[in-house]
Protein backbone atom coordinates (compact mmCIF):
# COMPACT_ATOMS: atom_id res chain seq x y z
CA UNK A 1 0.00 0.00 0.00
CA UNK A 2 2.45 3.12 0.76
CA UNK A 3 5.85 1.99 1.12
CA UNK A 4 8.23 3.30 4.37
CA UNK A 5 9.39 6.68 2.95
CA UNK A 6 5.80 7.41 2.57
CA UNK A 7 4.09 6.64 5.60
CA UNK A 8 7.61 8.31 7.24
CA UNK A 9 7.37 11.77 5.51
CA UNK A 10 3.22 11.62 5.77
CA UNK A 11 3.16 11.16 9.22
CA UNK A 12 5.89 13.12 10.59
CA UNK A 13 6.22 15.79 8.30
CA UNK A 14 9.82 18.25 8.69
CA UNK A 15 8.56 21.48 6.55
CA UNK A 16 4.71 21.94 6.63
CA UNK A 17 4.14 25.63 7.25
CA UNK A 18 4.80 29.09 5.99
CA UNK A 19 8.32 30.86 5.23
CA UNK A 20 7.35 35.03 5.93
CA UNK A 21 10.40 36.00 4.33
CA UNK A 22 10.11 33.56 1.21
CA UNK A 23 11.61 35.28 -2.07
CA UNK A 24 10.11 31.81 -4.25
CA UNK A 25 7.08 30.26 -4.64
CA UNK A 26 6.33 26.83 -6.28
CA UNK A 27 2.74 25.93 -6.92
CA UNK A 28 1.02 22.63 -7.70
CA UNK A 29 -2.44 23.00 -8.53
CA UNK A 30 -5.18 21.46 -11.11
CA UNK A 31 -3.49 18.44 -11.75
CA UNK A 32 -6.01 15.51 -12.66
CA UNK A 33 -6.31 14.23 -9.25
CA UNK A 34 -7.08 17.79 -7.58
CA UNK A 35 -3.73 17.96 -5.63
CA UNK A 36 -2.47 21.58 -4.56
CA UNK A 37 1.29 22.28 -3.09
CA UNK A 38 1.87 25.58 -2.16
CA UNK A 39 5.72 26.12 -1.42
CA UNK A 40 7.69 28.98 -0.28
CA UNK A 41 10.91 28.75 -0.60
CA UNK A 42 13.92 31.13 0.76
CA UNK A 43 17.00 31.34 -1.61
CA UNK A 44 20.05 33.56 -1.39
CA UNK A 45 23.06 34.03 -3.39
CA UNK A 46 21.94 30.50 -5.76
CA UNK A 47 21.35 28.64 -2.47
CA UNK A 48 18.53 27.32 -0.67
CA UNK A 49 17.73 28.54 2.49
CA UNK A 50 14.41 27.33 3.59
CA UNK A 51 11.10 25.34 2.08
CA UNK A 52 7.50 24.92 3.43
CA UNK A 53 4.54 24.08 1.99
CA UNK A 54 0.68 23.85 2.46
CA UNK A 55 -0.89 21.27 0.86
CA UNK A 56 -3.67 19.12 -0.13
CA UNK A 57 -3.83 15.80 -1.34
CA UNK A 58 -3.43 12.72 -0.72
CA UNK A 59 -1.12 10.91 1.66
CA UNK A 60 1.52 10.50 -0.64
CA UNK A 61 0.87 14.09 -2.27
CA UNK A 62 1.87 15.87 0.75
CA UNK A 63 4.54 13.20 1.52
CA UNK A 64 5.87 14.04 -2.09
CA UNK A 65 5.97 17.82 -0.47
CA UNK A 66 8.10 17.23 2.34
CA UNK A 67 10.53 15.06 0.49
CA UNK A 68 10.93 17.77 -1.79
CA UNK A 69 11.71 20.39 0.01
CA UNK A 70 13.79 18.39 2.60
CA UNK A 71 15.51 17.67 -0.68
CA UNK A 72 16.18 21.42 -1.43
CA UNK A 73 16.87 23.10 1.25
CA UNK A 74 20.89 23.54 1.79
CA UNK A 75 21.14 22.76 -1.93
CA UNK A 76 22.47 25.23 -4.36
CA UNK A 77 20.29 26.02 -7.60
CA UNK A 78 22.89 24.28 -9.76
CA UNK A 79 22.88 21.10 -7.64
CA UNK A 80 18.98 20.90 -7.71
CA UNK A 81 18.76 21.22 -11.50
CA UNK A 82 22.00 18.33 -12.31
CA UNK A 83 19.87 16.04 -9.88
CA UNK A 84 19.63 13.09 -12.95
CA UNK A 85 16.34 12.23 -13.07
CA UNK A 86 16.70 8.36 -12.35
CA UNK A 87 17.53 9.98 -9.10
CA UNK A 88 14.91 11.64 -8.70
CA UNK A 89 12.36 9.25 -10.02
CA UNK A 90 13.54 6.54 -6.67
CA UNK A 91 13.05 9.74 -4.16
CA UNK A 92 9.46 8.59 -3.47
CA UNK A 93 10.63 5.12 -3.02
CA UNK A 94 8.40 2.25 -5.29
CA UNK A 95 4.61 3.52 -5.48
CA UNK A 96 1.56 1.83 -6.71
CA UNK A 97 -0.26 2.39 -9.67
CA UNK A 98 -2.80 4.63 -8.21
CA UNK A 99 0.13 7.06 -6.75
CA UNK A 100 2.14 7.15 -9.83
CA UNK A 101 0.56 10.39 -10.40
CA UNK A 102 2.73 12.03 -7.42
CA UNK A 103 6.11 11.07 -9.24
CA UNK A 104 4.73 13.87 -12.17
CA UNK A 105 3.96 16.42 -8.90
CA UNK A 106 7.58 16.11 -8.22
CA UNK A 107 8.91 16.11 -11.42
CA UNK A 108 6.76 19.36 -12.04
CA UNK A 109 8.58 20.50 -8.20
CA UNK A 110 11.98 20.02 -9.96
CA UNK A 111 11.12 21.98 -12.89
CA UNK A 112 9.41 24.85 -11.35
CA UNK A 113 12.84 25.49 -9.18
CA UNK A 114 15.03 24.84 -12.57
CA UNK A 115 12.88 27.26 -14.74
CA UNK A 116 12.54 30.10 -11.78
CA UNK A 117 15.89 30.42 -11.23
CA UNK B 1 -6.11 -3.49 20.17
CA UNK B 2 -9.44 -4.56 19.07
CA UNK B 3 -10.83 -1.11 20.33
CA UNK B 4 -8.93 0.39 17.38
CA UNK B 5 -11.10 -1.28 14.46
CA UNK B 6 -13.73 0.15 13.22
CA UNK B 7 -13.94 -1.21 10.09
CA UNK B 8 -16.77 -3.97 11.29
CA UNK B 9 -18.70 -3.59 7.98
CA UNK B 10 -15.72 -5.28 5.77
CA UNK B 11 -15.21 -7.63 8.36
CA UNK B 12 -15.32 -9.05 11.75
CA UNK B 13 -12.52 -10.73 14.02
CA UNK B 14 -13.43 -14.31 15.43
CA UNK B 15 -15.16 -14.56 18.49
CA UNK B 16 -13.67 -16.38 21.87
CA UNK B 17 -16.74 -18.63 21.45
CA UNK B 18 -16.47 -19.49 18.05
CA UNK B 19 -12.85 -20.14 17.78
CA UNK B 20 -13.16 -22.15 20.94
CA UNK B 21 -15.87 -24.58 19.01
CA UNK B 22 -13.74 -24.41 15.69
CA UNK B 23 -10.07 -25.55 18.02
CA UNK B 24 -12.62 -28.31 19.76
CA UNK B 25 -13.37 -29.68 16.22
CA UNK B 26 -10.04 -29.35 14.58
CA UNK B 27 -9.06 -32.54 14.66
CA UNK B 28 -12.49 -33.63 12.78
CA UNK B 29 -11.44 -35.00 9.69
CA UNK B 30 -14.51 -36.86 8.06
CA UNK B 31 -16.04 -36.38 5.09
CA UNK B 32 -19.52 -35.40 5.44
CA UNK B 33 -20.49 -37.54 2.34
CA UNK B 34 -19.03 -40.48 3.86
CA UNK B 35 -20.97 -43.18 5.68
CA UNK B 36 -18.90 -44.69 8.01
CA UNK B 37 -18.33 -43.78 11.40
CA UNK B 38 -15.85 -40.44 10.35
CA UNK B 39 -18.51 -39.15 7.96
CA UNK B 40 -21.70 -39.72 9.73
CA UNK B 41 -19.83 -37.38 12.94
CA UNK B 42 -18.63 -34.82 10.90
CA UNK B 43 -21.87 -34.86 8.80
CA UNK B 44 -23.52 -34.66 12.55
CA UNK B 45 -21.56 -31.41 13.20
CA UNK B 46 -22.78 -29.86 9.73
CA UNK B 47 -26.00 -30.41 10.61
CA UNK B 48 -26.03 -28.95 14.21
CA UNK B 49 -24.53 -26.02 12.46
CA UNK B 50 -27.39 -26.22 9.91
CA UNK B 51 -29.52 -25.81 12.54
CA UNK B 52 -27.73 -22.72 14.09
CA UNK B 53 -27.85 -21.00 10.37
CA UNK B 54 -31.47 -21.78 9.93
CA UNK B 55 -33.21 -20.84 13.56
CA UNK B 56 -31.24 -17.25 12.93
CA UNK B 57 -33.39 -16.34 9.98
CA UNK B 58 -36.42 -18.50 11.32
CA UNK B 59 -35.94 -21.22 8.87
CA UNK B 60 -36.07 -24.62 7.87
CA UNK B 61 -33.00 -26.60 8.42
CA UNK B 62 -33.41 -27.76 4.99
CA UNK B 63 -33.79 -24.32 3.35
CA UNK B 64 -30.05 -23.56 4.13
CA UNK B 65 -27.66 -24.72 2.00
CA UNK B 66 -23.62 -23.92 2.58
CA UNK B 67 -21.08 -22.13 0.15
CA UNK B 68 -18.01 -20.34 0.26
CA UNK B 69 -19.73 -16.89 1.21
CA UNK B 70 -21.69 -14.20 0.32
CA UNK B 71 -19.88 -14.04 -3.32
CA UNK B 72 -20.51 -17.63 -4.04
CA UNK B 73 -24.06 -17.27 -2.44
CA UNK B 74 -25.12 -14.09 -4.52
CA UNK B 75 -23.83 -15.76 -8.03
CA UNK B 76 -25.34 -18.67 -7.09
CA UNK B 77 -28.67 -17.39 -7.07
CA UNK B 78 -28.58 -14.62 -9.69
CA UNK B 79 -26.79 -17.27 -12.28
CA UNK B 80 -28.92 -19.96 -11.16
CA UNK B 81 -31.79 -18.28 -11.96
CA UNK B 82 -30.35 -17.50 -14.99
CA UNK B 83 -29.58 -20.31 -16.48
CA UNK B 84 -32.53 -22.36 -15.26
CA UNK B 85 -34.78 -20.51 -17.52
CA UNK B 86 -35.03 -21.70 -21.62
CA UNK B 87 -37.26 -18.04 -22.34
CA UNK B 88 -35.49 -15.23 -23.12
CA UNK B 89 -35.31 -12.17 -22.41
CA UNK B 90 -34.23 -12.51 -19.15
CA UNK B 91 -34.93 -9.02 -16.85
CA UNK B 92 -33.69 -8.66 -12.98
CA UNK B 93 -33.98 -5.71 -11.18
CA UNK B 94 -31.52 -4.70 -8.74
CA UNK B 95 -30.10 -1.69 -7.40
CA UNK B 96 -27.67 1.25 -8.31
CA UNK B 97 -25.92 0.40 -4.21
CA UNK B 98 -25.48 -3.26 -4.70
CA UNK B 99 -22.47 -4.91 -3.45
CA UNK B 100 -19.80 -5.70 -6.18
CA UNK B 101 -20.64 -9.37 -6.09
CA UNK B 102 -24.50 -8.10 -7.23
CA UNK B 103 -23.16 -5.65 -9.79
CA UNK B 104 -20.76 -7.75 -11.91
CA UNK B 105 -23.19 -10.58 -12.09
CA UNK B 106 -25.62 -8.67 -13.60
CA UNK B 107 -23.06 -7.28 -15.38
CA UNK B 108 -21.49 -10.17 -16.41
CA UNK B 109 -25.49 -11.83 -17.31
CA UNK B 110 -26.20 -8.68 -19.51
CA UNK B 111 -23.09 -9.93 -21.36
CA UNK B 112 -25.00 -13.19 -21.57
CA UNK B 113 -28.45 -11.40 -22.74
CA UNK B 114 -29.99 -10.40 -19.63
CA UNK B 115 -31.79 -7.25 -19.34
CA UNK B 116 -30.99 -5.38 -16.00
CA UNK B 117 -32.93 -2.64 -14.63
CA UNK B 118 -30.67 -0.47 -11.53
CA UNK B 119 -33.14 1.21 -9.69
CA UNK B 120 -32.15 4.68 -8.24
CA UNK B 121 -31.91 5.31 -4.66
CA UNK B 122 -32.97 9.13 -2.64
CA UNK B 123 -30.37 10.95 -0.93
CA UNK B 124 -30.44 8.93 1.75
CA UNK B 125 -29.65 5.47 0.27
CA UNK B 126 -33.00 4.84 0.22
CA UNK B 127 -35.11 2.77 -3.67
CA UNK B 128 -38.80 4.15 -3.61
CA UNK B 129 -41.19 0.95 -3.73
CA UNK B 130 -43.14 3.28 -6.65
CA UNK B 131 -39.80 2.64 -8.95
CA UNK B 132 -39.61 -1.07 -7.84
CA UNK B 133 -43.14 -1.50 -8.90
CA UNK B 134 -42.44 0.68 -12.35
CA UNK B 135 -40.03 -1.38 -13.31
CA UNK B 136 -41.28 -4.55 -13.09
CA UNK B 137 -41.82 -5.60 -17.06
CA UNK B 138 -43.37 -8.42 -18.40
CA UNK B 139 -40.33 -10.32 -18.71
CA UNK B 140 -39.14 -9.74 -15.48
CA UNK B 141 -38.03 -13.09 -13.75
CA UNK B 142 -35.63 -11.49 -10.64
CA UNK B 143 -35.58 -9.02 -8.18
CA UNK B 144 -32.03 -8.92 -6.16
CA UNK B 145 -32.06 -6.52 -3.42
CA UNK B 146 -29.50 -5.38 -0.69
CA UNK B 147 -30.95 -5.73 2.68
CA UNK B 148 -28.53 -3.15 4.20
CA UNK B 149 -26.03 -1.02 3.02
CA UNK B 150 -22.40 -1.94 3.59
CA UNK B 151 -21.25 1.71 3.25
CA UNK B 152 -24.33 4.16 4.49
CA UNK B 153 -26.42 1.77 6.25
CA UNK B 154 -29.71 2.33 4.61
CA UNK B 155 -32.07 -0.55 5.41
CA UNK B 156 -34.70 -1.42 2.18
CA UNK B 157 -38.33 -2.29 3.11
CA UNK B 158 -37.50 -5.79 1.90
CA UNK B 159 -41.09 -7.02 3.19
CA UNK B 160 -42.92 -4.44 1.50
CA UNK B 161 -40.80 -4.73 -1.45
CA UNK B 162 -41.57 -8.66 -1.97
CA UNK B 163 -45.53 -8.25 -1.13
CA UNK B 164 -45.27 -4.93 -4.22
CA UNK B 165 -43.69 -7.85 -6.45
CA UNK B 166 -45.41 -10.98 -6.10
CA UNK B 167 -48.89 -8.85 -6.13
CA UNK B 168 -47.89 -8.05 -9.69
CA UNK B 169 -46.02 -11.65 -10.44
CA UNK B 170 -46.10 -13.73 -7.48
CA UNK B 171 -43.72 -16.15 -10.28
CA UNK B 172 -40.73 -13.22 -10.05
CA UNK B 173 -38.34 -14.50 -7.54
CA UNK B 174 -37.37 -12.08 -4.85
CA UNK B 175 -33.54 -12.68 -3.79
CA UNK B 176 -32.20 -10.81 -0.70
CA UNK B 177 -28.52 -9.76 -0.22
CA UNK B 178 -28.48 -10.30 3.76
CA UNK B 179 -24.73 -9.97 3.95
CA UNK B 180 -24.47 -7.07 5.73
CA UNK B 181 -27.82 -7.41 8.57
CA UNK B 182 -28.10 -11.06 9.58
CA UNK B 183 -27.02 -11.00 13.45
CA UNK B 184 -27.67 -7.25 13.72
CA UNK B 185 -31.09 -6.99 12.90
CA UNK B 186 -34.05 -9.66 13.55
CA UNK B 187 -34.66 -11.37 9.92
CA UNK B 188 -37.21 -13.53 9.71
CA UNK B 189 -37.61 -15.11 5.91
CA UNK B 190 -41.08 -16.25 6.76
CA UNK B 191 -42.05 -12.71 7.80
CA UNK B 192 -40.24 -11.55 4.59
CA UNK B 193 -41.67 -13.77 1.74
CA UNK B 194 -37.95 -13.57 -0.08
CA UNK B 195 -37.36 -16.61 -1.75
CA UNK B 196 -33.79 -16.47 -1.36
CA UNK B 197 -31.04 -14.73 0.89
CA UNK B 198 -27.55 -15.11 1.28
CA UNK B 199 -25.69 -14.83 4.03
CA UNK B 200 -21.72 -15.06 4.98
CA UNK B 201 -20.02 -16.19 8.15
CA UNK B 202 -17.28 -13.60 8.82
CA UNK B 203 -19.71 -10.82 9.10
CA UNK B 204 -21.16 -12.23 12.32
CA UNK B 205 -17.56 -12.82 14.19
CA UNK B 206 -17.33 -16.12 12.00
CA UNK B 207 -14.70 -17.81 10.02
CA UNK B 208 -14.20 -16.58 6.42
CA UNK B 209 -14.43 -18.39 3.84
CA UNK B 210 -18.36 -19.97 4.25
CA UNK B 211 -22.07 -18.65 4.20
CA UNK B 212 -24.90 -19.92 3.23
CA UNK B 213 -27.87 -19.64 0.69
CA UNK B 214 -31.21 -19.70 1.88
CA UNK B 215 -34.07 -21.29 -0.90
CA UNK B 216 -37.45 -20.60 0.60
CA UNK B 217 -39.17 -24.25 0.72
CA UNK B 218 -35.76 -25.74 -0.19
CA UNK B 219 -36.85 -25.61 -3.29
CA UNK B 220 -34.46 -25.45 -6.53
CA UNK B 221 -35.74 -24.31 -9.20
CA UNK B 222 -32.13 -22.28 -9.87
CA UNK B 223 -29.20 -24.65 -11.80
CA UNK B 224 -26.45 -25.28 -9.29
CA UNK B 225 -22.87 -23.07 -9.80
CA UNK B 226 -20.47 -25.82 -8.86
CA UNK B 227 -21.07 -29.12 -10.28
CA UNK B 228 -19.57 -32.10 -8.70
CA UNK B 229 -20.09 -34.60 -6.25
CA UNK B 230 -23.45 -34.01 -4.88
CA UNK B 231 -23.04 -32.38 -1.53
CA UNK B 232 -25.76 -30.23 -0.11
CA UNK B 233 -28.53 -32.88 -1.75
CA UNK B 234 -26.84 -32.64 -5.41
CA UNK B 235 -26.77 -28.54 -5.10
CA UNK B 236 -23.75 -27.62 -4.22
CA UNK B 237 -20.58 -30.01 -5.67
CA UNK B 238 -17.08 -29.52 -3.48
CA UNK B 239 -16.32 -31.22 -0.17
CA UNK B 240 -17.68 -29.12 2.81
CA UNK B 241 -15.76 -26.46 4.58
CA UNK B 242 -16.58 -28.34 7.53
CA UNK B 243 -14.75 -26.43 10.22
CA UNK B 244 -15.63 -23.14 8.73
CA UNK B 245 -19.21 -24.60 8.62
CA UNK B 246 -19.05 -25.47 12.39
CA UNK B 247 -17.59 -21.81 13.47
CA UNK B 248 -20.31 -20.32 11.46
CA UNK B 249 -23.17 -22.44 12.95
CA UNK B 250 -21.28 -21.45 16.53
CA UNK B 251 -21.72 -17.64 14.95
CA UNK B 252 -25.33 -17.70 14.23
CA UNK B 253 -25.94 -19.36 17.72
CA UNK B 254 -24.36 -16.48 19.83
CA UNK B 255 -25.65 -13.97 17.38
CA UNK B 256 -29.25 -14.75 17.86
CA UNK B 257 -28.99 -15.43 21.28
CA UNK B 258 -27.46 -11.71 21.97
CA UNK B 259 -29.50 -10.03 19.13
CA UNK B 260 -31.27 -7.69 21.11
CA UNK B 261 -28.46 -6.79 23.29
CA UNK B 262 -25.61 -6.23 21.37
CA UNK B 263 -28.51 -4.19 19.07
CA UNK B 264 -29.21 -1.94 22.04
CA UNK B 265 -26.03 -1.17 22.47
CA UNK B 266 -25.10 -0.38 19.41
CA UNK B 267 -27.87 1.98 19.47
CA UNK B 268 -26.18 3.58 22.41
CA UNK B 269 -23.09 4.08 20.93
CA UNK B 270 -23.88 5.44 17.95
CA UNK B 271 -25.65 8.53 19.57
CA UNK B 272 -22.74 8.54 22.13
CA UNK B 273 -20.35 8.97 18.97
CA UNK B 274 -22.84 11.16 17.14
CA UNK B 275 -22.87 13.82 20.17
CA UNK B 276 -19.44 13.33 20.55
CA UNK B 277 -18.76 14.25 17.04
CA UNK B 278 -20.93 17.24 16.90
CA UNK B 279 -18.90 18.86 20.10
CA UNK B 280 -15.33 17.87 18.67
CA UNK B 281 -14.98 18.96 14.83
CA UNK B 282 -16.63 21.60 12.68
CA UNK B 283 -17.77 21.27 9.09
CA UNK B 284 -18.69 17.60 8.54
CA UNK B 285 -21.66 15.96 6.62
CA UNK B 286 -23.65 12.22 7.53
CA UNK B 287 -23.80 10.58 4.30
CA UNK B 288 -26.75 8.35 4.12
CA UNK B 289 -29.21 8.22 6.80
CA UNK B 290 -28.73 9.82 10.37
CA UNK B 291 -31.62 8.72 12.50
CA UNK B 292 -34.63 6.37 12.63
CA UNK B 293 -35.16 2.87 12.45
CA UNK B 294 -34.26 2.20 9.00
CA UNK B 295 -30.67 2.32 9.31
CA UNK B 296 -27.82 -0.02 10.32
CA UNK B 297 -27.00 1.57 13.76
CA UNK B 298 -23.26 1.03 13.36
CA UNK B 299 -22.85 2.32 10.37
CA UNK B 300 -21.43 6.09 10.18
CA UNK B 301 -20.42 7.73 6.87
CA UNK B 302 -18.75 10.76 7.02
CA UNK B 303 -17.09 13.65 4.98
CA UNK B 304 -14.90 16.60 6.35
CA UNK B 305 -15.13 19.40 4.24
CA UNK B 306 -11.26 20.09 2.94
CA UNK B 307 -10.08 16.94 3.84
CA UNK B 308 -8.66 14.09 1.77
CA UNK B 309 -10.16 10.91 3.15
CA UNK B 310 -7.48 9.03 1.97
CA UNK B 311 -4.92 11.13 3.84
CA UNK B 312 -7.22 10.80 6.67
CA UNK B 313 -7.36 7.27 6.66
CA UNK B 314 -3.64 6.92 6.64
CA UNK B 315 -3.09 9.23 9.36
CA UNK B 316 -5.44 7.67 11.27
CA UNK B 317 -4.10 4.43 10.76
CA UNK B 318 -0.20 5.34 11.01
CA UNK B 319 -0.54 7.67 14.09
CA UNK B 320 -2.75 6.12 15.90
CA UNK B 321 -3.50 2.50 15.19
CA UNK B 322 -7.26 3.07 13.66
CA UNK B 323 -8.85 1.13 11.15
CA UNK B 324 -11.61 3.08 9.23
CA UNK B 325 -13.03 2.18 5.19
CA UNK B 326 -12.32 4.80 2.48
CA UNK B 327 -15.37 5.97 -0.41
CA UNK B 328 -12.58 6.37 -2.15
CA UNK B 329 -8.58 4.96 -2.99
CA UNK B 330 -6.07 7.88 -4.11
CA UNK B 331 -6.41 7.99 -7.67
CA UNK B 332 -7.18 10.38 -10.37
CA UNK B 333 -9.25 8.18 -11.64
CA UNK B 334 -13.40 8.90 -11.41
CA UNK B 335 -14.41 5.01 -11.54
CA UNK B 336 -12.37 5.00 -8.09
CA UNK B 337 -15.25 6.73 -6.68
CA UNK B 338 -17.65 5.01 -4.60
CA UNK B 339 -20.59 3.87 -6.76
CA UNK B 340 -22.62 3.93 -3.66
CA UNK B 341 -22.24 7.28 -2.62
CA UNK B 342 -22.09 8.74 -6.08
CA UNK B 343 -25.87 7.20 -6.80
CA UNK B 344 -27.00 9.52 -3.77
CA UNK B 345 -25.81 11.97 -5.72
CA UNK B 346 -22.78 13.56 -4.13
CA UNK B 347 -20.30 15.32 -5.43
CA UNK B 348 -16.85 14.19 -6.27
CA UNK B 349 -15.42 16.39 -3.50
CA UNK B 350 -17.38 15.11 -0.79
CA UNK B 351 -17.42 11.36 -2.36
CA UNK B 352 -12.99 11.57 -1.80
CA UNK B 353 -13.70 13.43 1.41
CA UNK B 354 -15.77 10.20 3.01
CA UNK B 355 -14.98 7.48 5.50
CA UNK B 356 -16.93 4.83 6.77
CA UNK B 357 -17.05 3.54 9.87
CA UNK B 358 -18.29 0.83 11.75
CA UNK B 359 -18.71 -0.45 15.30
CA UNK B 360 -19.29 -3.69 16.39
CA UNK B 361 -19.03 -6.45 19.84
CA UNK B 362 -15.71 -5.15 20.33
CA UNK B 363 -16.33 -1.19 20.39
CA UNK B 364 -16.67 0.37 23.85
CA UNK B 365 -17.26 4.13 24.83
CA UNK B 366 -13.56 4.59 25.42
CA UNK B 367 -12.89 3.28 22.21
CA UNK B 368 -14.73 5.82 20.55
CA UNK B 369 -13.47 8.70 23.46
CA UNK B 370 -10.43 7.42 21.67
CA UNK B 371 -11.12 7.72 18.01
CA UNK B 372 -12.86 10.96 18.68
CA UNK B 373 -9.95 12.47 20.13
CA UNK B 374 -7.63 11.04 17.28
CA UNK B 375 -9.99 11.75 14.74
CA UNK B 376 -10.18 15.69 16.24
CA UNK B 377 -6.91 15.95 16.10
CA UNK B 378 -6.03 14.40 12.22
CA UNK B 379 -8.73 16.29 10.97
CA UNK B 380 -7.43 19.51 12.28
CA UNK B 381 -3.56 18.27 11.13
CA UNK B 382 -4.83 18.37 7.56
CA UNK B 383 -7.03 21.45 7.75
CA UNK B 384 -3.86 23.16 9.41
CA UNK B 385 -1.62 22.16 6.15
CA UNK B 386 -4.10 23.49 3.98
CA UNK B 387 -2.79 26.40 0.95
CA UNK B 388 -4.80 29.77 0.99
CA UNK B 389 -5.85 31.13 -1.71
Amino acid sequence: MYNSIIVDYFSNPRHSGELTDANMELKIGNSVCGDTIFMSVKVEDGKIFDAKYKAYGCATSLATADIFAEFIINKSIEEIKQQPQHEIDKMLGELEPPQMHCLNILHELFEQIRSAA
Amino acid sequence: MIGRYFDYNATTPLREEVASTMIENIMLFGNPSSTHSFGQLAKLKMEEARSHVATLINAEESDIFFTSGGTESINTALKGYFFSKDKRPFHIITSKIEHAATLEVCRYLSTLGAEITYLPVDTNGFIAIEDLKNAIQENTALVSIMFANNEIGSIQPIQEMVRVVKNINSNIIFHVDAVQVIGKIQIDVRDLGVDALSMAAHKIYGPKGTGALYLKNGERKLDQLLHGGGQEKGFRGGTENLLAIIGFGKACEMAKEELEHNANKIIALRSYFLDKLENSIEHYEINGPVLGEDLLQNTINLSFLNIRAEALAVLLSQTYGIAVSIGSACSADKANLSHVLLALGLSEDRIKSSIRISFGNYTDYKDIDYFMESLKASVNRLRSMLPVG
